[in-house]
């Protein structure tokens, strides 16, 4: 008998047990684009990674260009698949990488697959054009999120991946690479990302110009 | 009182019954006060250290035992978390649907443990006894964690005049004291450690009494006192709402300072 | 280590500073952010019965489940492998290394490879395994055994760290590692060329789901999505009782994993695998395995063991024993450490091996309270004991002691007796101490009480005697 008729044999010993209805915790209920923003912005900083919002795709590279500013880093990046609207190309504010990491990590951006605003996440999916391992490889990752992708939490995500066919890998990202094997507190940029930044292209942004203030 | 009188049994338990029979005396007192009519039956052992020991069989017998010798009381009531989890188990030793069974189900719907049971049937005690002390309560896993009891034995100290509860650091506050039966005399240098967390925990809120409600708990920690030279001292929850902490220096039930 | 040495293993432990100083930490911060994300779910205890009852739906179809799951992988070009133990499971793995023709194999953190010795059987063909999570890493170098199911380093300090960096990374240093973030800068660079330069890549899983045959890991520290993405191949090591059947299955294990075990709503990275590198990808595995271990679960079935199986690893137990967080992992000598270890262990070893773990709990019941899918750990630690005195495995001299014990019991008035006897010589053996009078020791007897503690004396006599004294005179009266 072959190890795998063995062991199903053993299994078909199991009683089989009903899953009895029991009424699952609903996910705390939408209160709206700017309540789901600011979760998400919390969720993020829980994690240890960095917010924006803008109002459009062209504010994009400007955004990136004032994150780089501000963290003192080159204004260098390695575009993997980003939203079509948003031309990094073309940006005056930047300069344009190869499209290979340098050794050193360099600054990663990207689109996502959704957001998960409940628990701070991005979500990435290997494709034919997403750098699935620069995700993992670059110092700073940028992460773009067009406001249609943002959902309340990961109960919403399953249907969404219902809907086409299923990518070889699903990444959900939330925040840094991070350690606790050196002791308290937690070390960013354990093997990937020591940086996180997720940007957020939401078009209602006026209404919700500080996603921070409650 | 115009209600028939009703009857309980109290449980003794083993160390109570030979280390500290003060606290059954206590517990009697405080079963009296609130109006019931108190029995002792001849009884051995309620089998805790047998289940817990592994032997299903000897604890089997044991509950037989027991469920005969407390037979047509109305309550059984115990001054131990843990023997009562344990009367609460009997069910389980026996097949489904059995007469055993039938009967450890029976019995395991009267019995109480002593802190439980005034909270449910006198949580107003009669003669609050003045204490001018404070104490820390240390919640025993049984009691906790199988049958509740948390604010119960809190809710009847509260109602000594005097007395000023403390609580422990919240990390401690949940965690055993290192007891275990068995255990604390298998594995002696580990047992001692968790004690001296539980006994540090304690001593850190100023509290002058640790006060429990079960005993095996209470000689272990009281025990490791003795042995640390530490001025803390240990009592039973029983004794503290009877005013019979010995030599605790409590005040009669004058009423004094209610209210 | 050996878990017939937890004695000397668990006092040993005592007197270790570092380890010591890591449990007093984890005892005080573990608690409050368990609880605090625990409380930020809208019905956690809803929550945890869907968790319970969904993982024994799925015990009670693993069959079924693993069918489904072994298809959909195989759709997506991927190979499932079956091995009913240990031995099986590193001879598959050591094939595919093999017929890789792979040198190096990278290794993301497994507690199911760490119960089948997979790297050693690995170095035995010649192959270089590197452990790629930093904790596991460093225990490598050191060629220790975990000490915590998530943090395997738990029972190490940076200077400890540091000391093992020196004298195994061969880098030139213009004075000692003292500071954590370069002994991280160091060990990133170190594995940044071993993710780089590896053939082969290893993951455990944290689950499988049955419906569209995705392995589902999780990290902290990324490690994991190298191992998978660089290497041309990926080989997924995982126990059968991993498989759930659908994605919102998989949710609501999620939404509970990281909660317990560290206290944050998700780790850093959950990763869906589903087989390796499609036409036109730009990164992923060329193979791509599943290895499916049984090593004794398929026993547990039936048993009033099975809650076992439910068991999601999030080590919420461990954080919690008043046991584990004293002693740390290595006292128990297994592979799995703490309550589930204890509960675990002798499953998969035997008893007569393994016969401390379950004697050395409390039974405090904490481990259960905390299990987000409600293993009852207590009641399986009894079992345990149970088949150990049955099989007449003493772990203390209570074998002859209980049978004595048992028999007084049952004859109330006999016991009585001697009760009202033991009160009696106690108290004559008694000394002053303040309020109460003590005993400081019995001689050779009661050695493992008064090794540590005085015994409060007794009043002399028992209360059944003064209770039935006094019924006597108030007749008599
Ligand atoms: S037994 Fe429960 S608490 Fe312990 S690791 Fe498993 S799932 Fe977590």
């Amino acid at each position: 008998m072959s190890a795998r008729d063995a062991i199903l044999a053993q299994l078909s010993r199991a009683t089989p047990a009903t899953l009895r209805p029991a009424a699952v915790a609903p996910a705390p209920v939408n209160g709206g684009s700017a309540v789901k923003i600011r979760r998400f912005a919390a969720g993020l900083q829980a994690a240890s990674a960095t917010f924006a919002v803008v109002s459009g795709p062209a504010a994009v590279p400007g955004a990136i260009a004032a994150y780089l500013a501000a963290n003192s880093l080159p204004l260098r990046i390695c575009p993997g698949e980003v939203p079509a609207a948003v031309d990094l190309r073309n940006a005056a504010q930047l300069e344009y990488g190869a499209d290979r990491l340098p050794d050193d990590g360099g600054t990663l951006v990207t689109g996502c697959l959704a957001a998960l605003a409940e628990e701070g996440v991005v979500v990435l999916a290997s494709g034919t054009r997403q750098v699935a391992a620069d995700a993992f490889l670059a110092a700073t990752h940028i992460v773009i999120v067009e406001s249609g992708q943002l959902l309340d939490g990961m109960d919403d995500l399953w249907p969404v991946l219902r809907q086409g066919p299923l990518p070889r890998s699903l990444h959900l990202i939330r925040g840094p690479s991070r350690t606790a094997d050196l002791g308290v507190p937690s070390r960013l940029g354990a093997h990937g990302p020591l940086r996180v930044h997720v940007i957020l292209v939401e078009p209602a942004y006026v209404e919700c110009a500080d996603p921070g203030d409650t | 009182m115009t209600a028939p009188t009703r009857s309980v049994a109290l449980l003794v338990t083993c160390l109570v019954d030979a280390l500290r029979p003060s606290v059954a005396e206590a517990t009697v007192a405080l079963l009296g006060q609130a109006g019931f009519a108190v029995a002792v039956p001849r009884q051995g052992c309620c089998g805790q250290p047998l289940l817990n020991a592994g032997d299903a069989d000897g604890a089997a017998d044991l509950a037989r035992r027991m469920i005969a010798v407390f037979a047509g009381y109305d309550f059984v009531v115990a001054p131990s978390g843990s023997c009562i989890a344990t009367l609460r188990e009997y069910p389980r030793l026996f097949a489904p649907g059995s007469a055993d069974a039938a009967a450890a189900q029976d019995l395991a719907a009267r019995a109480f443990e002593i802190c439980d049971f005034l909270d449910r049937h006198a949580a107003v005690l009669e003669n609050a006894p003045r204490w001018d002390a404070s104490v820390a309560y240390h919640d025993a896993c049984s009691g906790l964690r199988q049958l509740g009891i948390r604010n119960q034995p809190r809710a009847l100290l509260s109602q000594l005049p005097g007395l000023e509860l403390r609580e422990l650091a919240t990390a401690e506050a949940a965690e055993c004291c290192g007891f275990g039966g068995l255990f604390c005399v298998k594995y002696p240098a580990v047992s001692a450690q968790i004690a001296d967390r539980k006994l540090d925990a304690v001593l850190a809120t100023g509290a002058d009494f640790l006060v429990g409600g079960d005993l095996g708990c209470l000689l272990h920690l009281e025990g490791r006192l003795q042995r640390r030279g530490l001025p803390l001292r240990a009592v039973h929850v029983a004794e503290a709402l009877a005013g019979q902490v010995p030599g605790g220096g409590q005040g009669p039930a004058d009423g004094s300072g209610r209210g | 280590m050996d878990s017939r040495d937890f004695p000397a293993q668990a006092a040993a432990a005592l007197e270790q500073p570092t380890l010591q100083r890591s449990l007093a930490a984890m005892r005080t911060a573990m608690p409050g952010l368990r609880a605090t994300a625990l409380a930020g779910l809208p019905d956690y205890p809803a929550l945890r019965a869907r968790a319970r009852d969904m993982r024994d739906a799925s015990i009670g179809s693993l069959g079924e489940l693993l069918r489904a799951y072994e298809a959909r992988v195989i759709a997506a070009g991927g190979t499932v492998h079956w091995a009913r133990n240990a031995e099986e499971a590193c001879r598959i793995v050591g094939e595919l290394c093999d017929a890789a023709g792979a040198r190096r194999v990278i290794k993301s953190k497994s507690m199911v490879t760490e119960e089948i010795g997979l790297n050693d059987s690995l170095q035995r063909r010649g192959l270089q395994v590197t452990e790629t999570d930093l904790g596991e890493y460093i225990i490598q170098l050191r060629g220790e055994r975990p000490s915590h199911i998530l943090a395997p380093a738990l029972h190490l300090g940076l200077a400890d760290v540091a000391a093992t960096f020196e004298q195994h990374h061969r880098r030139p240093r213009a004075e000692p590692l003292r500071e954590a973030e370069d002994m991280l800068a160091e060990a990133r660079a170190e594995l940044r060329a071993a993710f780089l330069g590896a053939d082969v890549g290893i993951t455990g899983a944290n689950f499988l789901v049955a419906e569209t045959g995705a392995a589902v890991i999780v990290t902290n520290e990324g490690n994991a999505d190298l191992s998978m993405t660089l290497p041309a191949t990926h080989i997924v090591v995982t126990g059968i009782e991993k498989v759930v059947p659908t994605l919102e299955d998989l949710g609501v294990l999620l939404r509970l994993l990281a909660r317990s075990a560290i206290g944050e709503p998700l780790s850093a990275y959950t990763t869906l695998v589903h087989g390796p590198r499609r036409p036109g990808d730009a990164a992923g595995p060329r193979a791509f395995h599943v290895v499916l271990v049984d090593n004794g679960r398929s026993s547990l079935l039936g048993t009033t063991q099975q809650p076992l199986l439910r068991c999601i690893r999030c080590s919420a137990c461990l954080n919690h024993c008043p046991v584990y967080t004293s002693v740390g992992g290595h006292a128990y000598g297994s592979v799995y450490s703490g309550p589930i270890g204890a509960a675990l262990t002798p499953a998969l070893t035997g008893i007569a091996a393994a016969a401390h773990l379950p004697n050395a709990s409390t039974l405090c019941g904490r481990c259960e309270d905390v299990c987000p899918v409600a293993i009852p750990i207590p009641d399986i630690l009894r079992h345990w004991r149970s088949q150990a005195l049955a099989a007449r495995i003493g772990t203390g001299p209570e074998r002859p002691g209980l049978r004595a014990w048992r028999y007084l019991a049952a004859h109330p008035w006999l016991y009585g007796r001697v009760l009202a006897l033991a009160a009696r010589v106690l108290r004559l053996l008694s000394v002053p101490a303040g309020a109460r009078r003590r005993l400081r020791g019995l001689g050779s007897l009661g050695r493992g009480w008064f090794a540590w503690r005085d015994l409060p004396a007794p009043d002399g006599e028992t209360f059944q005697e003064r209770w039935r004294r006094r019924r006597l005179r108030q007749r008599g009266a």
